[in-house]
């Protein structure tokens, strides 16, 4: 073998050494704090009291307020998300889809501290207005503006697996006397079906992983939250808010790294599962 | 093999970069937000002076600096708090600990300009932020649920706050936690049910901020540095630099800017109390 | 040929509408907004009085400095992996595990990396809280979007042309160096560019290895500590007492702009280069 593709067989190698190395990482940062509590109680429970004495570790309250904010910004986003695609794979002109796809691929790339900072500012404000609240500050203004983040990569991958839907299948619908909207329905969506599902699960894995926004504008409460429109804090934002500031070989600092393996852990579920889904399409 | 060539002119341009540094020392401020504009006022000034010095100034919490220092990756730690005895026990595995006190800080309880409450007992704070007294009316204001703000878990001024008002018993559950002293402050400025509690130097028009009482018959005291100089107003705390080893050097320099005139200048001109 | 829509499929379209509307607004009011507080000065300056004046010139250094590192790792690791994981790799199950692992690694949120980044580089390695420890942990995160890139561009090369370079003789290695590689070499840095712009505005991982509060100086070396533009941005809107609004109006604008730049600008390399291919 010459010694270019040793070289590239080693970069790609170092791929699957990155992720071994992190979740490697996590696990033994982690340990400590999980070979000490050995009950259930971290995930039942909501009282994160660090600075107690004695300190509590109860991550039940942030795994709700992801769970919460998550499935608002997919309620949201799904429909508006796939019936774009629809659109944009099925009923434009080729040059205006072209040109739509590069726009979404770009606001794709709008950085989420950019989005936190407009959520704190203008989102906030009208939705503590809007809704008679008693601070802006809440999971639901989180999980719109999360909701707008993530539309931009479901709209493109949903959109990548109705075109991905073999054109024979159209033709043959068309055929057959289905009117256009008929076809779309009842044979291009349900091909992409599986493709469709993928894009979703990616989508809740990116909503589930974002940090800066809801860091911003969830509103920090650190108990179960009751509704969406209560302030509340996901798993993501308790580690950035925390993490540096914890005593290093600490215990908050040990329970810190759980939630993280805890999120990688969950994010690593979404992805196979979407995985599994677009493999088993190939297959079938 | 051009693929090859790049990366290695690549890499000799980054270490030659990494060779060639300016003979600077770096001083590196790790910690307490409350402080972190503090330190960064008088990074600025003294580099003004100091060429070839570079001052660092970093937020996150006193409990970040501290934790920074203790690795290593801190020069000095900048803490609204104390330190723990199980930080100083770390601390000092590395070498001596020193507690340099450089400011001490007002904390003024905020609320929004139009809420008519303008007091509190102590009692009644206390009572407020563990979640005993939930709506306005029952210390005299409107009727409206109280909304409260805090700084987060590992913030010098959330243990000092709990410590100090709350006699170590637990924020209640709905307390909201705040990245920062700023985010209170701009959350205080549009929310007239808020309440937080805020270091002297962050107070500003947009908020209100309410004399205490240390008890029923006691004097109303708002927060000022008059107040706290003559020892009126108790929700007081010193202010530390933590610096571990010898303090010689460049960083001696530093740490004794911040303690003469000029550096307590900056200190009063940031809305907290200087030492003398 | 004209399109004509039912009535339906308008309110298909307007779905499509109101995916557009809220980004595209968010860009247009961000830059109005923006305008009122660029100036020379705000772009060229140094930070003064913790930056509440002056400019932000550190800050934009400082990414800049943070992407030439991230180019520096993972370009040539993440070309490389996606040259192997397209052109070499066998398909067993080692290859299977390593396809697990990009997908994976792709989903791993930022704040997952600042951890990793802080404990490992920062602490384990000693390379302390400076540009080497935030571009490593930037390069891990960029990393899988470049191998995905370099994928996706060699993969649009048409199989003829592997097979003819076979034909005449060449190795596999040769194939790649001197066929498929050149061909694709635009959609790889295209594809890198894209990736480098996700790099310039993730926080959360330069949050926690060290990216400096206030810093007016600018960095001389790797080693050095440093300001950076979505750190700055995230400060100025949560920490800075006297922030003027239209300072971090502009600094979200300056950070804005440099992303857009570089994703516009690779989207139109990309359609021109797509344009002059004839396969």
């Amino acid at each position: 073998m010459p010694y270019q593709q040793r070289l590239v067989t080693i970069a790609g190698y170092t791929v699957l050494l990155l992720t071994a190395a992190i979740f490697l990482f996590l696990a033994s940062q982690a340990w400590p704090f999980f070979s000490q509590q050995v009950d259930l109680s971290f995930f039942t429970g909501d009282r994160w009291l660090p600075v107690s004495s004695p300190p509590s570790f109860q991550i039940k309250g942030f795994m709700v307020s992801s769970f919460m904010i998550t499935a608002m910004a997919i309620v949201v986003g799904c429909p508006i998300g796939i019936l774009s695609a629809v659109s944009l794979a099925e009923l434009l002109p080729r040059r205006i889809s072209v040109l739509l796809r590069s726009v979404f691929e770009m606001t794709a790339g709008i950085p989420s501290v950019v989005f936190g900072f407009l959520g704190l500012t203008v989102i906030a404000p009208f939705v503590a207005r809007t809704f008679n609240l008693n601070t802006g500050l809440t999971g639901f203004t989180a999980g719109l503006v999360l909701s707008v983040m993530v539309l931009p990569t479901l709209v493109s991958l949903a959109d990548e697996a109705l075109r991905a839907v073999p054109r024979e299948y159209a033709e043959a619908s068309y055929a057959l006397g289905a009117t256009r909207w008929q076809t779309i329905w009842r044979v291009i969506v349900p091909a992409a079906r599986s493709g469709i599902i993928a894009a979703v699960l990616l989508a809740v894995g990116r909503a589930i992983g974002e940090t800066m926004t809801v860091l911003m504008v969830a509103g920090g409460r650190l108990t179960t939250p009751g509704s969406i429109f209560e302030p509340m804090r996901p798993i993501t934002a308790l580690i950035a808010a925390e993490v540096t500031n914890a005593a290093r070989h600490g215990e908050q600092y040990h329970a810190l790294f759980a939630a993280g393996l805890m999120l990688f852990a969950i994010t690593f579920a979404v992805n196979a599962i979407a995985a599994a889904v677009i493999v088993g399409k190939k297959e079938a | 093999m051009k693929k090859i060539m790049l990366l290695a002119l690549a890499l000799l341009v980054v270490l030659a970069t990494v060779g060639c540094q300016r003979e600077t020392t770096v001083i590196d401020i790790n910690g307490s937000d409350t402080m972190v504009n503090l330190g960064a006022a008088l990074a600025e000034e003294f580099m003004k002076a100091n060429r070839n010095i570079e001052v660092v100034v970093s937020g996150g919490g006193s409990g970040t600096g501290i934790a920074a220092l203790i690795d290593g990756v801190a020069d000095i730690a900048q803490s609204s708090r104390d330190i723990r005895d199980s930080e100083r026990t770390q601390a000092q595995t590395r070498g001596t600990l020193h507690e340099v006190i450089v400011a001490w800080d007002a904390l003024a309880i905020a609320v929004h300009p139009t809420n008519p409450v303008k007091e509190l007992t102590l009692a009644q704070l206390a009572a407020i932020y563990k979640g005993e007294i939930v709506n306005w009316n029952e210390v005299g204001g409107n009727n409206g649920p109280i909304v409260l703000l805090s700084r987060d878990t590992t913030s010098g001024t959330h243990v000092f706050f709990k410590d100090f008002v709350l006699d170590g018993a637990e924020f209640a559950p709905a307390t909201m936690m705040m990245p920062s002293t700023e985010a209170i402050v701009q959350e205080l400025a549009q929310n007239a049910n808020a309440i937080g509690y805020i270091g002297l130097g962050f107070v500003r028009p947009a908020v209100a901020i309410l004399g205490i009482k240390a008890d029923d018959a006691s004097p109303a005291v708002v927060a000022s540095v008059e107040a706290v100089f003559d020892r009126t107003y108790s929700l007081a705390r010193p202010l530390f630099f933590y610096i571990i080893g010898d303090i010689t050097g460049d960083l001696k320099a530093f740490v004794d800017f911040v303690v003469t005139t000029a550096g307590q200048q900056i200190v009063r001109d940031l809305g907290f109390v200087p030492i003398h | 040929m004209r399109q004509s829509y039912t009535l339906p499929e308008i309110l298909l379209l307007g779905a499509l509408g109101l995916a557009l509307v809220p980004p595209l607004t968010a860009v247009l009011y961000i830059f109005i907004r923006a305008a009122g507080g660029i100036s020379w000065e705000f772009i060229s300056a140094m930070p003064t009085q913790r930056g509440i004046t002056g400019g932000i010139l550190p800050a934009i250094i400082g990414t800049l400095w943070l992407l030439f590192g991230v180019t520096l790792v993972a370009l040539p690791v993440g070309v490389g992996a996606g040259i192997y994981l397209a052109e070499f790799a066998p398909p067993n199950r080692l290859t299977r595990l390593l396809e697990m692992a990009l997908i994976n690694l792709a989903g791993v949120p930022s704040v997952v990396f600042g951890l990793f980044g802080y404990a490992f580089f920062v602490i384990i390695l000693g390379l302390g809280s400076s540009l080497l420890s935030a571009s490593l942990t930037l390069a891990a995160l960029t990393l899988p979007l470049v191998v995905t890139a370099t994928r996706e561009a060699l993969h649009d090369v048409p199989g003829s042309f592997r097979e003819a370079a076979l034909a005449l003789g060449a190795t596999r290695w040769q194939v790649v160096a001197t066929v498929t590689l050149p061909c694709s070499r635009s959609g790889i840095l295209t594809g890198t560019l894209l990736a480098l712009s996700r790099a310039a505005g993730d926080t959360a991982s330069i949050l926690i290895t060290g990216a400096a509060f206030f810093l007016p100086r600018l960095p001389t070396s790797f080693t050095s500590r440093f300001m950076a533009l979505p750190y700055h941005l995230y400060i100025s809107a949560t920490q800075l007492p006297g922030m003027p609004q239209e300072r971090i109006w502009a600094t979200a604008g300056v950070l804005l702009f440099i992303v857009l730049a570089m994703q516009v600008a690779a989207t139109l390399w990309r359609e021109r280069e797509r344009r002059l291919k004839k396969w």
